[in-house]
């Protein structure tokens, strides 16, 4: 059985779908598509031991996409009125003749018309505990982080269940169903007049049952304490290092540095580095890298926003750049198929190639037997990070880690902050000469990565991973 | 006169008192807007209609917030259901005092466009494709990556437990291109972007042919050696660090809960006498520019920083309330989140030198037209860092030739206390920040 879900809205656009698609085609539409969303969620934070906010939301609304003579039309609405959802149609259909002669021609490469339905798994339903319940659960999180010399803390919790319908002209219906739930942590530290602050969070594509079934006080602490070491230890020397990434940082920097150069639309704007590279060698041998719709612990993405099953591609197959990641319009321009990565962040929203689950495939080292040969060299850590910038089109990257820790001969140290790391992505990742045996990957209910101002939930991580040489911003 | 909207807003207030609820706000957006983007050529058009419905209730000192995006009475009825129930459980606010009481409107200029409203598809269609030809015109060689206009009509209504129905109407539009030029060490990339309220003031031609010429000069350049040099900040960059740097440390919020540098600092002086800061909620057609803030509460001038001297914060109610102050109009919040304090036009008050005589008086110096990454910088501990995409080098007080792959760095509490010496008369903006021309005497240049 489905979830059930809210609001009435669901059966008003059944009901819309046929006609507006129709009236769309009679317009002189080549394709039409809907896409319906309905979104029901809720969140708690609490700072310093007092509730901040508690809300809880309904976010619901119905987006048509038209193709006509080559030009895309968008058209969306909150209200599920058909006269007003007609006369949208209407004013994309007559942008896109003014326009013609001067349109960069959008076409979908052939996609089998899906009629499936996908849910994540879930066993306990955020509904079925009160109110009272999860703010206390919130409340205690916070409390028991307050250790001595925090001077803020601030925990969120939250939870969600989104529908999306897609339907379209070529008879495709794709619906799946996503659960998620999730709990941030955020500390700041002082100590001699410096501040710290490190964050982190823990979530998941399932039910509530993830939340009852976690420690969430002593998730909280530790987070704390990292905050409280973090803000004593020194910066490291800026240089060159030896480095073992650990998973959280290797999904960051991987996903930004190397997944977002692998998107078929930037390739066909001819905006990434990666552009033109297919078959060539762009990392070491040791580099598998794949993106992946379902994954444990990852965000679950069965079927992409123009209803093709995502499934799993691979983008580099032991240093050799395999393929891209394609949505139909971005294959269509680069003779390719679909890889089911057209995703839309709301119902009106144009579908852009996005990464799903985007990580190094396992290799055979022990995080033993990759830090043990390093003599002097840094374990980067992902938890407590700031983000980075990336330059796709140049292939440079800036990040700033979290709390880290230097290796000294083989063995972990003293802990480290305000680590910044850089460098070219294509160069690094030939630097990469061991990885880790495990693959740990995570999601986030909080977290979204950005792309021309849509935002998308994905999954990142990887296994640990050996770099060679990696350029280290810290103390002059 | 009473909208369908005010009259909404009202029933639901009535409803929400009738479960029990001491105090019941309402706040009701609905945005139409109207674009068309741009990638090689002109690639998309749309259109959409948006409505969000923000309750938020108040139970002896208790506060629950929901949200819908359906104004449907229905759905609007069970949002107020859940803000009830959500408060019944909630923790006391120890400061709360009420939503707002003293409400109303201040008259202002410039916010409301009526031709954005009845704006012919061909008119749009028009601007985008000048668009694509003013870039060829530029070189050949330049390609769009993305870019597009924007309009848009947004309609917000204030009703609470104490007050009449409040209503506002803005209009926005907006243009922006990315352009690339080149390949490899030659690959010269630009972005530049213009929001205003109104048509007729949208300069889509002047975008494109910023962009062209910073992207064909970035094809062409190189970095420069490491050192301390002056650095001019072109006004729309500097409002960006001022919005960056300011914007959330001055809100009243960040200040009372200690999270702000400047908690301890009103009063004193955190800058040269050259520097004014105002937040300039009744500047004719500016971005932030609204007729009463998100609570309903009209908004105002309210002096940040003058000639120096920190002369205080910004408020929303509740913030305003624990320091038993008037809140100063800066609530701001979006229909599903609770408000906060936020500027509404941070204004750097201009100085009188002219573009020109601002480089001519630079003997040796850089000048910053496009950065990267300057958001990772630090606005508690004043770290100043970005890498540069798009600068010029200045010569013997004159522009020589473009560089880029250059990182600049400074501490700007330091900058405040001395580092600015130099501010020109020409005001441009990034978002609802305003700045002129700004030269800092010394910044810490490095070669990547």
């Amino acid at each position: 059985m489905l979830f059930p879900m809210k609001s009435s809205a669901e059966t008003d656009m059944a009901g819309l779908a046929k006609g507006l698609m129709e009236y769309a085609q009679k317009l002189g539409a080549d394709y039409a598509a809907l896409l319906y969303q309905e979104e029901d969620s809720g969140s708690i934070t609490v700072e310093n031991g007092e509730l901040k906010v508690f809300e809880a939301g309904m976010f619901l609304g119905l987006g048509v996409r038209v193709l006509v003579e080559g030009a895309l039309g968008l058209a969306s609405s909150t209200t599920f009125n058909p006269r007003i959802l007609r006369e949208s149609v209407e004013y994309a259909v007559k942008m896109a003749k003014a326009s013609k002669g001067s349109i960069e021609t959008v076409a979908l490469a052939e996609a089998k018309p899906l009629r499936v339905s996908a849910e994540s798994p879930w066993k306990k339903s955020p509904n079925d505990f009160s109110d009272e319940e999860k703010l206390k659960l919130v409340l205690e999180t916070n409390k028991a982080a307050s250790l001595e010399g925090i001077v803020s803390s601030t925990t969120r919790m939250g939870w969600l269940t989104e529908k999306r319908i897609f339907e379209s002209s070529e008879g495709a219906r794709v619906e799946t169903v996503l659960h998620m739930t999730g709990l941030a942590h955020y500390a700041v530290a002082g100590f001699e007049g410096h501040m710290e602050a490190v964050s982190d969070s823990k979530s998941q594509c399932s039910g509530f049952e993830f939340i009852t079934g976690t420690d969430w006080p002593e998730f909280s602490r530790k987070t704390a304490e990292v905050a409280l070491e973090a803000v004593k230890a020194r910066a490291p020397a800026s240089g060159n290092y030896r480095v073992v990434a650990d998973p959280d940082l290797v999904g960051l920097i991987f996903h930004e540095a190397m997944g977002h150069a692998s998107e078929g639309d930037l390739e066909a704007a001819k905006e990434s580095v990666l552009e033109g590279r297919l078959g060539e060698k762009v990392a070491s041998p040791f580099v598998t890298i794949v993106d992946q719709g379902v994954v444990e612990g990852g965000y679950y993405f069965p079927y992409d926003d123009e209803g093709v099953e995502k499934g799993r591609q691979v983008v580099i197959e032991e240093g050799f750049l395999r393929g891209y990641i394609h949505s139909r319009s971005s294959a269509h321009k680069l003779k390719a198929s679909s890889t089911g990565n057209a995703r839309s962040q709301g119902f009106g929203d144009k579908p852009l190639v996005r990464q799903t689950n985007y990580f190094i495939e396992a290799g055979d080292s022990s995080l033993e037997e990759l830090l043990e040969d390093i003599d002097y060299g840094l374990y980067l850590c992902g938890r407590g990070a700031r983000g980075g910038e990336v330059d796709v089109g140049q292939g440079t990257f800036t990040f700033n880690a979290g709390p880290s820790y230097v290796i000294r001969k083989g063995k972990l140290a003293e802990m480290v902050r305000g680590v910044s790391i850089g460098g070219m992505v294509l160069e690094t990742l030939k630097q990469v000469s061991a990885v880790g045996k495990e693959v740990t990957i995570e999601t986030s209910i909080f977290g979204a990565c950005g792309k021309e101002g849509q935002r998308a939930r994905v999954g990142h991580g990887g296994p640990h991973v050996r770099i060679e040489r990696m350029a280290v911003g810290g103390r002059a | 006169m009473t909208t369908d909207l005010a009259s909404l807003g009202q029933r639901l207030v009535r409803f929400g008192e009738k479960l029990g609820a001491d105090e019941v706000e309402v706040y009701i957006e609905e945005s139409k807007s109207r674009g068309v983007t741009l990638v090689g050529k002109v690639e998309a058009f749309g259109s959409s209609h948006f409505t969000g419905l923000g309750i938020r209730v108040v139970n002896g000192r208790r506060i629950g917030l929901s949200s819908t995006t359906s104004l449907n009475i229905r759905e609007a009825e069970e949002a107020v259901r859940r803000a009830h129930s959500i408060a019944k459980v909630s923790e006391p606010i120890g400061d709360w005092v009420s939503f707002a009481k003293n409400t109303g409107k201040m008259s202002v200029e410039g916010v409301f466009d009526p031709a954005l409203q009845k704006l012919p598809p061909e008119t749009m269609s028009e601007a985008a494709l000048e668009m694509v030809r003013m870039v060829r015109e530029q070189s050949t060689g330049l390609s769009i990556t993305r870019g597009g206009v924007l309009t848009g009509i947004r309609t917000v209504t204030i009703v609470n437990s104490h007050n009449q129905a409040l209503e506002r109407r803005e209009s926005y539009a907006s243009a922006s291109i990315s352009v690339t030029t080149g390949d490899g060490d030659a690959k010269g990339v630009s972005s530049e972007s213009d929001v205003t309220r109104s048509w007729r003031d949208l300069d889509a031609v002047g975008v494109c042919h910023r962009a062209s010429q910073r992207a064909v000069n970035a094809g062409k350049a190189r970095p420069i050696p490491s050192g301390t040099i002056p650095v001019i900040w072109r006004n729309k960059l500097f409002a960006g660090v001022l919005s960056i740097m300011f914007g959330g440390t001055l809100s009243a919020e960040a200040v009372q809960r200690r999270r702000s540098p400047w908690a301890d600092k009103i009063g004193s002086k955190i800058a040269t006498d050259n520097l004014t800061l105002i937040d300039e909620g009744l500047m004719a057609g500016g971005i932030g520019t609204r007729e009463f803030d998100d609570e309903g509460v009209a908004q105002r001038r309210v002096p940040l920083i003058e000639e120096g001297v920190l002369m205080g914060c910004f408020y929303d109610t509740l913030t305003a309330d624990k320091d038993r102050v008037e809140s100063t109009g800066n609530a701001s919040r979006g229909y599903d989140s609770a408000p906060r304090p936020a500027p509404n036009n941070l204004s750097l008050t201009p100085g009188t030198a002219s573009f020109d005589e601002t480089v001519k008086e630079t003997k040796n110096g850089l000048y910053l037209e496009e950065l990267i990454g300057v958001w990772l910088s630090n606005p508690i501990s004043g770290y100043l860092s970005a890498t540069v995409a798009n600068a010029m080098l200045i010569e013997k007080g004159e522009l020589t030739r473009p560089v880029k792959g250059v990182l600049v760095s400074g501490n700007f509490f330091e900058i405040l206390r001395g580092g600015v010496d130099l501010i020109g008369r020409d005001v441009d903006h990034a978002g609802n920040s305003y700045s002129p021309t700004v030269r800092v005497a010394s910044m810490s240049v490095t070669t990547q």
